[in-house]
């Protein structure tokens, strides 16, 4: 009878250590979800709490705590809106799932969603932490980045160069830039679309019907942040000068803005240029450019076309 | 007689019964104490499987509402989802400002690894700490430090950054008081540009055993490499890389020296001219090997 008792303390004993076993397994799996990042501190006061513990024994009052956690959270927000500011770029969402842990081996999977400016990116990463003696080496293995701009094919060609040399770094310094650039573009454009605005009585101006009224038309046929800027004078019919504003970006990541002037003008103008400006007016754009720079380079375009 | 030895073997039976019911009694003791520790021991194991499940519901539930955050951004509003995830108790709350704290964690070690500035206060707001991370190819190299004075004017007082990198220039010439931001990213242009060069010239070096580094400087914008040309004639060919634009990880141009005179002008070798100053080093001379124009 007595060596009953004692088999049925053994048999239980058996399946509660195979249930732990599997309940462990379980956490394992549950831990590569989600970085807790617990190390002591207030995360792992609050799971205590979670999980039950009694404030007694924490020898903490649950108030205590939350109060505590509560203040890390404010400062990491600060935090966080100081990282945004300075590094110019916005994360919206950012997931961690770990794939493989091991001594001294960790591998984990990065999501992340957010925009710089106007440009929203979507950016999947693998990263590789060995400890090789002493030092962390710390690797990208896998990258991947998709952005909607498919309209700027420059940079889709420098993402996929990214892309292949895992250069995550590279691509954010990059695309920082790049937004900037595109910043001066659509300011400088907006500038003279609003300015045309300024001249007239109200935001007709911009319109076909009032183009007898006012001396000049700019218009933005992509909007202010498309490449294309046009000037057309209504009293000379026909003739039209387009400014292309493109952001040029190479595999290496170095951005050129490139500005040019064309022209566009009927045969019989174009036969009564005798001193070739028209002809010449790509080139002298470009000097133009290169002294007093682009808003005031295509202001002076603006006004030469306003007679 | 008869009496006396009945009342020795008497004794000795009783002495003996004595002794059974001793050890009878010493085996319950020790049932007793087995019991005990098995039960102890069952005790034990309920208890940790009880924690172990109410970390995992915790977890579980950590998990749908951080899932949740992440879908209704933040500041999250009482909404329908979020009531649903509360249980009624205290611990809704707490569980809300967990989700928040892995959350933020996330984003900011986000903000670190893809090379930002990870600026700190230091000084009781009075400075600031910038780190510069430099990486190529995927591999995270050096990372340097700047601490800056917010005083009337910024002013670096403290820094890691190696002396060939023009930092002083950078400053004085530069727009560090009216743009921090732009300074800082031409600064974080040249240390990733040097970066690139020393790991291409280390790739180099631990790929490429056959080609010898005659020379090289600090900053990694002069190369002279010897190569082993294959065949019986083996001659020594120099190649000069010259980086002049230190923004740059590609050298700005190349030179080619051989006693070998065909050799410079060949087309094959036209060729590797022009592989070395579109590709980076390491990958070129795997190209040139495939080739066969070098050992």
């Amino acid at each position: 009878m007595k060596k009953n008792l004692e088999n049925v303390y053994e048999a239980q004993i058996k399946a509660l250590q195979e249930e732990i076993a599997a309940l462990q397994c379980q956490q394992d799996k549950n831990e590569r979800e989600i970085a807790m990042n617990l190390a002591g501190g207030r995360m792992q006061d609050a799971l205590l709490i979670m999980t039950g513990h009694q404030e007694k024994e924490m020898g903490k009052s649950q108030r205590h705590i939350t109060a505590h956690l509560k203040t890390e959270i404010m400062e990491m927000e600060e935090d966080l809106i100081r990282q945004t500011k300075i590094n110019g770029i916005v994360l919206v969402n950012c997931s961690v799932k770990t794939v493989e842990k091991g001594n001294k081996k960790m591998v984990q999977q990065h999501r992340l969603t957010g925009h710089c400016s106007f440009l929203d990116f979507q950016v999947e990463f693998e990263l590789t932490d060995v400890q090789e003696d002493t030092t962390l080496v710390r690797t990208i293995t896998d990258l991947n980045i998709v952005m909607d701009s498919t309209e700027f094919k420059d940079f889709g060609n420098f993402v996929s160069g990214v892309e292949d040399k895992r250069d995550l770094l590279l691509f954010f310094r990059t695309l920082r830039r790049f937004s900037d650039r595109c910043e001066d573009r659509r300011r400088t454009f907006q500038h003279f679309q609003r300015w045309r605005q300024a001249l007239g009585d109200g935001p007709e101006v911009i319109s076909a019907q009032t183009e007898e009224k006012y001396p000049c038309v700019v218009s933005l046929p992509g909007g202010c942040r498309a490449e294309v800027m046009q000037i057309k004078s209504p009293k000379l019919a026909g003739c039209a000068l387009t400014i292309y504003w493109s952001i040029e970006v190479t595999n290496e990541g170095d951005i050129t803005p490139k500005i040019d002037l064309l022209t566009k003008m009927p045969e019989k103008v174009l036969e009564m240029d005798s001193r070739k400006v028209i002809e010449n007016a790509p080139d002298s754009f470009q000097s133009l450019l290169r002294i007093l720079g682009a808003e005031a380079s295509i202001d002076t375009v603006i006004q030469s076309v306003d007679v | 007689m008869e009496e006396a030895r009945k009342g020795v073997l008497g004794h000795l039976n009783m002495l003996e019964m004595e002794a059974n019911n001793l050890e009878l009694k010493k085996q319950e003791l020790r049932q007793r104490g087995r019991q005990e520790e098995l039960n102890a021991n069952l005790q034990a194991l309920l208890s940790k499987r009880d924690q172990l499940k109410a970390e995992i519901k915790a977890n579980t539930s950590l998990q749908k509402m951080r899932t949740l955050l992440d879908r209704t951004g933040f500041p999250y509003e009482r909404n329908e989802d979020v009531d649903n995830l509360e249980d009624g108790s205290d611990n809704s709350q707490l569980l809300l400002m967990m989700a928040r704290h892995t959350q933020l964690k996330d984003l900011l070690h986000a903000h670190h690894l893809i090379g930002g500035y990870d600026v700190l206060q230091t000084r009781k707001g009075k400075g600031v700490c910038v780190s510069l991370a430099t990486a190529y190819e995927g591999v995270y190299l050096e990372t340097y430090n700047l601490e800056i004075d917010l005083g009337s004017d910024l002013r670096i007082y403290r820094h890691n950054i190696p002396p060939f990198i023009p930092l002083e220039r950078l400053v004085t010439q530069g727009n560090m008081q009216t743009d921090i931001k732009d300074f800082l990213d031409t600064l974080s242009q040249y240390l990733n540009a040097y970066a690139g060069r020393k790991q291409q010239l280390h790739l180099t070096k631990e790929i490429h055993s056959s080609v010898q580094v005659v020379e090289s400087n600090a900053l990694c914008t002069i190369l002279v490499l010897m190569f082993t040309i294959p065949g019986e004639k083996a001659e020594a060919t120099l190649c000069t890389l010259q980086y002049a634009d230190h923004t740059q990880r590609l050298p700005t141009r190349v030179n080619i020296e051989s006693e070998d005179t065909a050799l410079v002008s060949s087309p094959q070798w036209k060729k590797n001219k022009a592989l070395l100053l579109e590709t980076p080093l390491h990958t070129a001379l795997v190209t040139m090997k495939k080739t066969g124009s070098i050992a």
